[in-house]
C-alpha cells in the first residue's frame, strides 16, 4: 500500500492503496466515481477512458502510481452543469441507445475537440476508432462531435 | 600439377636411394649374386636397369623444373591475398547480416512500418482500432502510444506491453511511459527494407535521427524500447539472438568499418 496524490475533477486527491492497481477500481471502488465503465480490461474497447492531463487514457490498464501529481478528469468531472459542448450536443443528437460505452465515448471526443475544434470526417475516424459501441450508435456519435464543434464555436464566439 | 611434382620427387628420392642401396650391394654381395642367379634362375640385365633409372631421374628433374616455373609465374600474375581492410569488410557485412535477422523480428520491425501504422503479432498485422503514428510518433487525438502503453508490462496474455522512458541523464522513469513510433519526419522504416537498404539508412545521420556510430550503439545497448524486445510480456515471442549477441554483432558491424552488403 502507498499514498497517492493527483488532483481528480479539479479537486486535490489523496488515498492508500496498491500503487499497481489499476485506475478505474480506484476509481469506481475506492472513490466511488462509477459513471467510468469497465469493458474489456484490456485497452481495447475504449468504455474505461478518463483523461490524464488532457490525454484520452485507458483507465482499466493504468496503474495508480502513474497519476501521482497529475490532473485525472472523468466524464463526472467534463462540467459541473452538464454545459460541455459534447454533453449538450450528445443530448441535443439523442447518441446513447444501452449508453454503457457512452462516457468513454465523450471523452475521446472532448479530447479530439480539445486539440482539433473542427474536425473533419477523417480526423473523427482518426480520433474515434479506439471506442467501440455494440449498439452501433456511430453516425450518431460522429454527428454529436460535428455538432459539438458547432456549440464550441458559438461559445467561443460569445466570448 | 602439384601432385606431379611431389611424385617426381619421389621417384628421384628413390633413384638415389637404389642407387646408393645397389652400389653398396655390389660391394658386399657380389658372390652372392652369381649363387642366387643359379637358385633362382633369373638372370637380371643389368645395363637395360641402369638405362631405365638414369630416364627416370631425367623425367623427374623435367617435371619438377615445370612445377617450380609454374610457380614463379603464378607468384607474379596470381591476385593478391585479402587485405585487411577486405577482411574487415567481410567481418562487418557478416556482423550486419546477423543484426538483421534481429532488426527485421517483429518485436522491433512492428514499430518501424513502412506505412503509417505501427503493427502488432508475429504476422505483423495492422494496430487494431486503426491506431496512426501521428507527426510526433505518439498517435492522434484519442489515440496516442501512451494511452493504453504503460511504462511496463502489464500482466496477462497479449495484455499492451510498455518499457519505461528514459531521462536525459540515462536513468529510468518507471512512472512515464515511453511507447511511440518514430516520427513522421523520420520514419527510420524497417519493413520491406533489404539488408543493403537497412544497413545504409541506419548509418545515415539523417535518417537515423542523427546518431553517430558510438551512440547507435549506446542506443541498441540501453534502449527501454530496445530492451523490451527480450522482455515482450506473455504471448509474444523474442528475437533469434539474445540482446547481448545483438549488442555484439552491431558493435562488430561499426567497429569493422560499418560496411554494407551489396
Amino acid at each position: 500500500m502507498k499514498k497517492v496524490s493527483f488532483i481528480l475533477n479539479g479537486k486535490s486527491t489523496s488515498l492508500e492503496t496498491d500503487p499497481d492497481k489499476p485506475l478505474l477500481w480506484v476509481l469506481r471502488e475506492e472513490i466511488g466515481l462509477t459513471g467510468t465503465k469497465y469493458g474489456c480490461g484490456m485497452a481495447i474497447c475504449g468504455c474505461c477512458t478518463v483523461h490524464l492531463e488532457g490525454d484520452a487514457i485507458r483507465s482499466c490498464v493504468t496503474p495508480v502510481s502513474r497519476v501521482e501529481g497529475k490532473r485525472v478528469t472523468t466524464i463526472e468531472g467534463l462540467s459541473a452543469d452538464l454545459s460541455h459542448p459534447v454533453q449538450r450536443a450528445w443530448m441535443e443528437i439523442q447518441v446513447p441507445q444501452c449508453g454503457y460505452c457512452q462516457p468513454g465515448q465523450m471523452m475521446s471526443a472532448a479530447c479530439l475537440l480539445a486539440q482539433n475544434p473542427k474536425p473533419t470526417d477523417s480526423d473523427i475516424t482518426d480520433a474515434m476508432s479506439g471506442n467501440l459501441c455494440r449498439c452501433g450508435t456511430y453516425q450518431r456519435v460522429r454527428r454529436a462531435i460535428h455538432r459539438a464543434a458547432e456549440i464550441g464555436a458559438e461559445k467561443g464566439a460569445r466570448g | 600439377m602439384k601432385s606431379y611434382a611431389v611424385l617426381a620427387f619421389r621417384c628421384a628420392l628413390e633413384f638415389v636411394g637404389v642407387q646408393y642401396f645397389s652400389n653398396k650391394a655390389a660391394r658386399l654381395g657380389r658372390a652372392n649374386d652369381n649363387q642366387s642367379e643359379r637358385l633362382t634362375g633369373i638372370r637380371t640385365n643389368r645395363v637395360t636397369i641402369h638405362r631405365f633409372r638414369w630416364g627416370l631421374l631425367f623425367a623427374s628433374c623435367c617435371v619438377m623444373s615445370a612445377y617450380l616455373c609454374a610457380q614463379l609465374i603464378s607468384a607474379h600474375t596470381a591476385q593478391p591475398t585479402k587485405t585487411s581492410t577486405e577482411i574487415n569488410e567481410a567481418k562487418a557485412i557478416a556482423a550486419f547480416n546477423a543484426a538483421y535477422s534481429v532488426l527485421t523480428y517483429p518485436r522491433c520491425l512492428n514499430c518501424h512500418p513502412a506505412g503509417n501504422a505501427p503493427l502488432q503479432g508475429d504476422d505483423s498485422h495492422p494496430h487494431f482500432d486503426r491506431v496512426q503514428r501521428g507527426e510526433d510518433g505518439n498517435g492522434v487525438y484519442a489515440l496516442k502510444c501512451n494511452n493504453c502503453h504503460q511504462a511496463q508490462n502489464r500482466s496477462g496474455l497479449n495484455m499492451p506491453p510498455g518499457a519505461p522512458n528514459l531521462l536525459a541523464n540515462g536513468s529510468l522513469d518507471y512512472t512515464t511511459p515511453r511507447w511511440h513510433l518514430p516520427s513522421a519526419q523520420t520514419p527510420m522504416i524497417f519493413q520491406g527494407r533489404t539488408p543493403a537498404q537497412l544497413c545504409l539508412q541506419l548509418k545515415d545521420p539523417k535518417q537515423n535521427g542523427g546518431l553517430t556510430a558510438e551512440q547507435l550503439i549506446h542506443h541498441v545497448s540501453a534502449d527501454s524500447l530496445v530492451l523490451w524486445g527480450w522482455n515482450p510480456g506473455e504471448g509474444r515471442s523474442t528475437p533469434p539472438l539474445t540482446h547481448d549477441e545483438f549488442v555484439s554483432k552491431v558493435r562488430d558491424w561499426l567497429e569493422n568499418g560499418g560496411s554494407c552488403p551489396k
